[in-house]
């Protein structure tokens, strides 16, 4: 009896500690993974079902960017995502500043380096409006 | 009958974390997501707008990053070591230093000061719980992280991520004064440290980072002017921010234009903005910011 109590009380505790030690997995890997020499600032996690096609990604996000500072975008897919996650990155007037889908070709990563200070405009999407899930992560390259 | 009072308890375990856990662990997608506005909705929504302003404030880690590049050496003497998280009764006091508290921890995890910062994160832990966010602050972890000092940025990105849950938990929750009052502290410590830097680091980085928080005071101030009439608190809070602001009333910020240009390097996109802005800030207009900030940053901190 005593033995499988203990099973049972393991088996309720273990997982609720762990639960309360991590967030989004996919976000601690994508953030971890963004490389040695950044500073995680913010994630923006993603999550779409089929869109129709449309002239601007659907998902914005604002962010605020410095002079002087380089920043990288980094952007991660769920294994189970259908989509790829791509993004844009437009100046508060609205103007394009850059973008990690070109020519048909979605890059994973974005190094931006910032001579304007403002507020910036994110948006995400993934290819063609697909269903997919996916984080954004805005890191300070060192 | 011990056998079969483990089955009914596996069971009941079985369900208890499944119900709990089913959002998380749902494979299908949700939509919309609470952190993923639609571009249709974030246009008409005024909160959404609250939200932008919000966001819109930049992290104490990037004026550490700006010191570091200075190679400004880390001054414990400016961390507000002054506040006591037991003597602060009311959810403004909490709330605007668990704000201040969060760019010192920012400015202690980029300097490696993670010894230190156990202090700190302590203070943290008691006033997050203090306003019923605690759940969102995972301080076993990152106090064994700073302990240890063998994994810096998870302890970067673990704090990072605790302070932006716990802004957009009280924002989702209709705690948004309290969320302004965590972000306005963040604020006003960040600036601290930039202007009490300058002077003795007048470096010209450092000096535009000082006069470009005009756009931010202003998106500051917008975010505050709701709750300006709530309490005495807040209204002594605004005014602060008001003379703060008409300080800088003078400074000018210009803007050249240009297009980006991007260049693929190793795999990844490189993008450099040929588009520039610019401060005009003299020396009176600068020693003025740098007085006023001390003034109010050392009165909110000093109002155990």
């Amino acid at each position: 009896m005593k033995k499988y109590l203990i099973i049972t009380a393991l088996m309720l505790f273990v997982p609720m500690l762990m639960s309360g030690q991590s967030s989004d997995p996919l976000i601690q890997k994508c953030a971890l993974n963004s490389g040695p020499n950044s500073t995680f600032l913010k994630d923006f996690r993603v999550q779409l079902g089929k869109g129709n096609s449309q002239p601007e990604l659907r998902v914005r996000q604002v962010f605020p960017l410095s002079k002087n500072m380089t920043y990288k975008f980094t952007l991660c897919n769920a294994d189970n995502s259908q989509g790829k996650l791509i993004m844009k990155l437009k100046d508060s007037d609205g103007s394009l500043q850059a973008t990690s889908y070109v020519s048909g070709k979605a890059y994973p990563e974005i190094n931006f380096t910032c001579k304007k200070t403002g507020t910036y405009n994110l948006y995400f999407d993934f290819i063609d409006f697909l269903p997919g899930s996916g984080v954004g992560i805005v890191s300070l390259v060192k | 009958m011990p056998a079969r009072l483990f089955i009914i308890l596996l069971v009941g375990l079985f369900l208890f974390t499944a119900c709990r856990n089913s959002s998380k662990k749902n494979s299908n997608f949700v939509f919309p997501d609470a952190d993923s506005v639609p571009v249709s909705e974030a246009e008409k929504l005024s909160d959404e707008a609250i939200d932008d302003i919000a966001r819109n404030m930049s992290s104490p880690v990037e004026i550490a990053n700006l010191l570091q590049r200075m190679k400004v050496p880390f001054s414990a003497g400016l961390l507000a070591t002054s506040i006591d998280a037991s003597r602060l009764s009311t959810s403004f006091d909490k709330s605007l230093k668990l704000g201040i508290l969060g760019a010192d921890l920012g400015y202690l995890n980029m300097y490696e000061k993670t010894g230190s910062s156990v202090d700190v994160l302590s203070s943290i832990k008691k006033l997050a719980d203090g306003v019923n966010v605690g759940q969102f602050f995972d301080f076993e972890t990152l106090k064994r992280l700073s302990r240890s000092r063998s994994d810096l940025d998870s302890l970067l990105l673990i704090s990072q991520d605790s302070y932006n849950k716990i802004d957009k938990y009280l924002r989702d929750k209709g705690r948004g004064q309290l969320s302004a009052l965590m972000i306005t502290g963040v604020w006003i410590e960040g600036q601290y440290l930039a202007t009490q830097m300058i002077k003795q680091h007048p470096d010209t980085l450092l000096r535009n980072r000082v006069g470009e928080q005009k756009i931010i005071l202003n998106d500051l101030l917008m975010l505050l002017a709701p709750y300006c009439n709530v309490n005495q608190q807040f209204s002594s809070l605004c005014q602060d921010m008001q003379d703060l602001k008409l300080k800088y009333r003078d400074i000018k910020i210009t803007f050249t234009v240009g297009d980006p240009v991007t260049v693929e390097k190793d795999g990844a996109l490189v993008v450099k903005q040929t588009e520039e802005s610019r401060v005009e800030m003299t020396d009176e207009q600068l020693a003025l910011i740098i007085v006023t900030t001390n003034n109010i940053r050392n009165k909110l901190i000093s109002n155990n």
